[in-house]
């Protein structure tokens, strides 16, 4: 067993697995080891003269004066909050123990940052944490990259990464800000921003939330412009030689001309998202892992460039199975071989100033063809990794495939049944600006006043441009915008005509929402919202009676003659549906006054909720949980249409409870959901819930994720 | 520990903060209602949580022992009595629910545990869950997390009129399952409750479930810290069996 002060410290309690947590120290005690005995030379023939440089006086432009003074133009081609990350741990280590000191305050700078990344790691995935995390811990690029060779990229990766982990707990702004910061610290993480920016601007979700974002991305670079005008910076930082490896593979046309390789597959790669235009965070991470793979494979990569798709090839691979998980492994281990044999290493750390120093100098070794066959396999296996990862972690992503076309729910019953709160309560699930929400009504063939209302009801498919209707179903699903007019319920009449455009979800409620066999077999939920007919009746009389002053026997009569269209048009669309809702009073008190004309018209009647569902529907989940939240009154009914299985609800249940339901019944139901869901308390809740578990497994969503 | 253990002939098994962690999700569900209470009663959150403690300590002072001394509905009709507003009954039914909503919502089934409970139900051993608290809540979580597709047997102390470690509880837990003979067995995080408590009860061998920063229990059998733990060991009891 694990010593407490080993799995509080470095891992959350829950790790169970042993191995795991002695990697974990394993891992801790290779860096250690590293960090005391090997200083890698890029530390102390670059870095460290800079930033003693800097922390010498040159506060506020040591690139110019460093160049001014005869420095080496390549030390530290970054800006200026590298030398906050990484300059003042160098600095206090120096303070203590000269050169060494100086090696070793930066070696824990970096160590913080791999740690803090191996943390955000174990934070963003799901499942298997602790054991997707230690692969990131004692992978040997991390260690090769960070300790051994010395480059100092673990930051700005941890950045992006960390960038990521927002967007995925919502916060939107401080995603914007620590990408910005990325960017800031290494333009090469600009890659990632399109990316980013197409979440934000394609998704309808995350749209509302561009401002923020963007605002957080633009802030590090409206703070360090400054920067332009220092030439020393503009020659270090900007001018430097590591841009040109980006175009220094390419197909040669001519004897003057190349097509670069690496901006046409980036170039393509963007366009393909922008197409895809739906992502998830795990999509997102799927594709800037790509990108950055990509332009691992395409070009002659530095050492410290591995850094940058490392953790997202770990992040990315519990969904995969072990052909891809050995060939990232085995991607790692070729990566240190590709770059121990040509790139500098470290040198044995002088703790005692009279011992001379010794570095590990592995070139002589380096065999021409050996090297090239390594290059070659890196390239080979980042290819498979790259088709892979677009395969499974984005084209075949749980959610970009379960929206590939729009998600819809039909909603049919008669009138004042609810269709319309129902619909409501969609929409603020799935967010109005995603969301077309197509009525019925505004098909009615006339105006209220029109004269024919006295020859037919509204409940007559005659009386309706049924045809369009089901034609602008059609269209909106194949992604398609319509034009229609809108039944105005407060004048009583059409509007002129206006466009609506398709969207990600579409909700028609509507009379006969479900009487068309094409239309129907296209909705992902169909749903049919009844009522008992004593209590449609008593609503209606409570209403038109007392709050609008009709005659009783008037709205008797009018009830009645709809009440025979309504058996003979809208009853038989209960066979069509996936769901029955079917609404009655709790207690008959309520109705006998009602029906009479009299009693309070404002006071609720209580009401009890039938659900009949499809017979192969599995309901023992969604009935458990709802018994655990403590809606307890469930109970099976004796009812049989031949379709359904029935249950009944009596439930006064929060809007909370319902949340609490869903997400534990539905993972990553949040995907699927606006960014702010309006759940809804009681019965309405339930129908939410109800109709929302049967989408999500009509799409699929509940297939596992790794 | 390297002795081979005796085989199970059945396993009690202790609910909270042994199958998931209890802290987090009390607080949790403590910090939904003291909200709700802010916002409906407008005290502030010092004052609640204040009267909140109160309550309990008098609820326990008059109830100890028993499983209505954990009856939450009771501490936030109290709670609300003794801010000075009568018994309030809708209102501690709401806290109630907004506390059991929260506190479900946060609480994480440790990694393995349903692993555990399905080796068990492979192996053919017979488990109870023995658990202190009311009937009613305890059968929800069980309900919530989908443990009665595994265990078909439940003792809680309202049943047995006394809580943990109080031999009725783990006698009505054996008595339940027609008597066992052989090896009891009892997985619990509480040294006094329940690793004394079955070991005093019906002579069981137990296994302590030690959360972080506790003390491993000095009389337990076994100490872990990880349902793969506590998985290695049945297994190493010749469990499951595979037919």
């Amino acid at each position: 067993m694990m010593p407490d002060f080993i799995s509080g410290i470095w891992l959350r309690p829950t790790t169970s697995n042993p191995i795991v947590q002695w990697l974990w120290v394993f891992g801790w005690g290779i860096r250690l080891i590293l960090i005391a005995f090997l200083t890698p030379q890029i530390y102390s023939e670059l870095f460290i003269p800079f930033i003693q440089h800097w922390s010498g006086g040159a506060w506020f432009d040591p690139w110019t004066t460093f160049i001014f003074e005869g420095g080496d133009k390549s030390a530290f081609p970054y800006g200026g909050l590298y030398l906050i990350a990484f300059g003042i741990p160098t600095f206090l280590g120096g303070v203590f123990f000269n050169d060494t000191g100086a090696a070793v305050g930066l070696a824990f700078a970096v160590l913080l940052y791999d740690f803090l990344l191996a943390r955000v790691i174990y934070r963003i995935v799901e499942k298997h944490k602790s054991l997707i995390a230690v692969c990131y811990w004692i992978n040997p690029v991390t260690l090769y990259v960070c300790y051994w060779h010395g480059q100092l990229d673990v930051f700005p990766v941890l950045l992006v990464v960390t960038a990521i982990l927002a967007l995925k707990n919502g916060r939107y702004s401080w995603s914007g800000l620590l990408l910005g910061l990325a960017c800031v610290a290494k333009f090469s993480m600009a890659i990632a921003a399109p990316f980013f920016l197409i979440v934000f601007f394609r998704e309808k979700r995350f749209r509302s939330k561009a401002i923020p974002f963007m605002a957080g991305l633009m802030l590090p670079a409206a703070i360090s412009s400054p920067l332009i005008f220092s030439s020393g910076f503009r020659e270090m930082v900007l001018g430097t030689t590591e841009t040109a490896k980006l175009f220094s593979i390419g197909l040669p046309v001519s004897d003057v001309g190349n097509i670069y390789i690496y901006p046409l597959v980036l170039a393509s790669m963007l366009l393909i998202a922008w197409r895809i235009g739906r992502f998830s965070w795990r999509s997102l991470t799927g594709v800037v892992g790509i990108a950055f793979l990509a332009i691992y494979v395409t070009t002659p990569a530095s050492p410290g460039w591995s850094m940058w798709w490392l953790p997202f090839l770990v992040l990315s691979l519990g969904v995969h199975r072990f052909f891809t998980q050995a060939t990232a492994a085995l991607l790692s281990i070729l990566v240190v071989l590709q770059h121990v044999f040509v790139a500098s290493g470290p040198t044995l750390k002088v703790w005692d100033i009279s011992s001379t120093t010794r570095d590990f100098d592995f070139t002589r070794w380096l065999d021409p063809f050996i090297y090239s066959a390594t290059i070659t396999a890196v390239v080979a296996c980042g290819i498979v990794l790259i088709v892979q990862f677009a395969r499974i972690n984005v084209l075949n992503d749980v959610y970009t495939r379960a929206t590939y076309r729009p998600l819809s729910v039909g909603i049919s019953g008669d009138s004042g049944v609810g269709k319309d709160t129902l619909a409501d309560g969609l929409l603020g699930l799935f967010g109005a600006t995603r969301t077309v929400h197509l009525s019925g009504d505004d098909y009615h063939m006339w105006d209220r006043h029109n004269p024919m209302w006295r020859a037919l009801t509204h409940l007559n498919p005659k009386a309706n441009y049924l045809n369009l209707f089901f034609r602008d179903i059609h269209s909106l699903l194949d992604g398609r915008k319509i034009t229609k007019r809108h039944y105005d319920h407060s004048i009583g009449r059409m509007t002129r005509p206006d466009v609506l455009l398709p969207s990600q979800f579409l909700v028609v409620s509507g009379l006969h929402a479900l009487l068309d066999k094409e239309v129907n077999s296209r909705f992902d939920t169909r749903v049919f919202l009844d009522m008992d007919e004593e209590l449609r009746r008593a609503l209606k009389t409570r209403r038109d009676v007392i709050l609008r002053g009709h005659p009783l026997q008037n709205v008797a009569n009018s009830i009645n003659r709809r009440e025979k269209d309504g058996h003979r048009y809208i009853q038989p669309q209960r066979a069509n549906a996936d769901i029955i809702f079917s609404l009655r009073a709790k207690r008959g008190d309520d109705l006998r006054l009602a029906l009479k004309g009299e009693g309070d018209p404002n006071s609720p009647i209580e009401m009890v909720l039938a659900i009949g569902l499809l017979k192969d529907a599995n309901l023992t989940d969604l009935e458990s949980l709802l018994i655990g939240i403590g809606c307890t009154r469930i109970q099976q009914l004796d009812q049989n249409d031949g379709e359904h299985s029935w249950i009944q609800v009596e439930t006064d249940i929060s809007a909370e409870a319902i949340e609490v339901v869903a997400y534990k019944n539905m993972p990553h139901l949040e995907d699927l959901l606006a960014l702010k869901p309006q759940w809804v308390e009681g019965l309405t809740g339930i129908m939410q819930l109800f109709i929302l578990d049967n989408l999500y497994h009509r799409r699929h969503l509940d297939q596992q994720i790794g | 520990m390297s002795i081979r253990p005796t085989t199970p002939n059945c396993f009690l098994l202790d609910l909270d903060n042994t199958f998931y962690h209890y802290p987090p999700a009390h607080e949790a569900g403590m910090d939904a209602s003291t909200k709700m209470a802010k916002t409906i009663l407008n005290v502030s959150e010092k004052e609640f949580l204040q009267c909140f403690k109160d309550a309990r300590s008098e609820i326990h002072r008059r109830l100890g022992g028993t499983a209505s001394s954990h009856y939450r509905l009771l501490y936030f009709q109290r709670t609300i009595e003794r801010l000075g507003l009568g018994s309030q009954l809708a209102l501690a039914f709401k806290l109630e629910e907004t506390y059991w909503a929260a506190f479900l919502a946060e609480a994480k089934i440790r990694d393995e545990a349903m692993d555990f409970l399905d080796d068990l139900r492979l192996a053919g051993i017979p488990a109870v869950f023995v658990t202190d608290l009311t009937a009613e809540i305890q059968f929800r979580k069980l309900l919530f997390w989908r443990m009665d597709r595994y265990i078909d047997w439940v003792v809680t102390s309202q049943e047995a009129g006394a809580d943990k470690p109080n031999a009725r509880i783990f006698e009505l837990a054996l008595a339940k399952l027609g008597g066992v003979e052989g090896n009891v067995w009892m997985l619990g995080d509480n040294e006094e409750r329940d690793i004394l408590g079955a070991k005093n009860a019906v002579d069981a061998t137990t296994i302590h479930f030690k959360n972080t920063g506790e003390q491993p229990s000095p009389n337990a059998d076994f100490v872990v810290n990880s349902f793969s733990e506590v998985r290695k060991i049945l297994r190493k009891t010749g469990f499951p069996k595979q037919s």
